[in-house]
């Protein structure tokens, strides 16, 4: 488990990644000295990576796609299209993100798929942000 | 390709963006903003919850009545459990992420949800294994994303 001090650290960058360390020790009240090992420590143990979320849309990938599919091989994790897969319980074994330009990029990608059922996404309503 | 390297590793200084991209601090910095404004959602750490003592993710479908669409988008909003939810179509309204001390914390949200909605039809998967999260656009070639650097 986490030290209190451990948890501020987590609470900054789980909201902007890109805090520096001299403002994020500034807002947690921490030395400097302090953030620097924390955040050692922290991306040795709990953080998976920094990342940037993008409102894909405003690049030009139009279709976000979640999939509940009963199959999936290896290419699908090194397929550029998959922006997430996790491995699920219940009626299907994966649950799969991908983003695609258009419809015919993502008729292309299902072609590979196996038996799964399709849910467009409308709208994003929460993105990332629960906080521990 | 800024932002590939972006979404391999969020935390990039802009002197190590620069030197990969061959594309001066200076501009590095001006477009960062420009995006910040009009594509980036947001910079952030992406977390193991289990080893934070949170034991159950699921993803949760929901259908509800067309009138309680939007008060149920407001309600999601308003729960710390609910860590993404996305509009839906075929069959459900929404599509959540879901993150619990344990299972006996997803089943009171699941009864407080039903306390305030209407559920028509409602699907629970467990997540049992992230095999792979937040990769589209990643560079394949940028630095570990452990390197953290002192941001902006």
């Amino acid at each position: 488990m986490l030290t209190q001090k451990e948890m501020k650290v987590l609470r900054c960058l789980r909201k902007d990644a890109r805090k520096s360390m001299t403002a994020i020790a500034k807002e947690t009240k921490l030395p400097l000295a302090s953030i620097m090992l924390i955040m050692r420590r922290l991306e040795s143990s709990v953080v998976i990576k920094y990342t940037t979320l993008l409102h894909h849309a405003a690049l030009g990938h139009h279709v976000r796609v979640h999939f509940m599919a009963q199959g999936m091989n290896e290419g699908f994790l090194k397929n550029p299209q998959v922006n997430t897969i996790y491995k699920i319980s219940g009626k299907y074994n994966y649950f799969i993100e991908g983003i695609f330009k258009d419809i015919s990029q993502l008729e292309k990608f299902k072609e590979k798929l196996g038996e799964h059922q399709q849910f467009f996404v409308m709208e994003e309503t929460k993105v990332e942000e629960f906080q521990p | 390709m800024l932002l590939s390297f972006l979404r391999s590793n969020g935390r990039e200084s802009l002197t190590s963006l620069s030197k990969k991209t061959k594309i001066p601090v200076s501009t590095i910095f001006d477009r960062l903003r420009l995006y910040e404004q009009e594509v980036i959602c947001k910079h952030t750490a992406l977390l193991d919850f289990s080893k934070l003592g949170y034991t159950a993710k699921a993803k949760i479908l929901l259908k509800v009545k067309k009138e309680e669409r939007e008060e149920l988008a407001k309600f999601l909003k308003s729960r710390k459990e609910i860590n993404s939810a996305d509009k839906i179509n075929n069959g459900y309204d929404f599509i959540l992420e879901g993150i619990f001390t344990n299972v006996k914390g997803l089943h009171q949200f699941m009864e407080d949800l039903e306390e305030n909605f209407k559920l028509e039809e409602k699907q629970i998967f467990f997540i049992i294994d992230e095999l792979l999260k937040e990769n589209f656009l990643c560079e394949l070639t940028a630095s570990s994303p452990k390197n953290s650097g002192e941001g902006i």
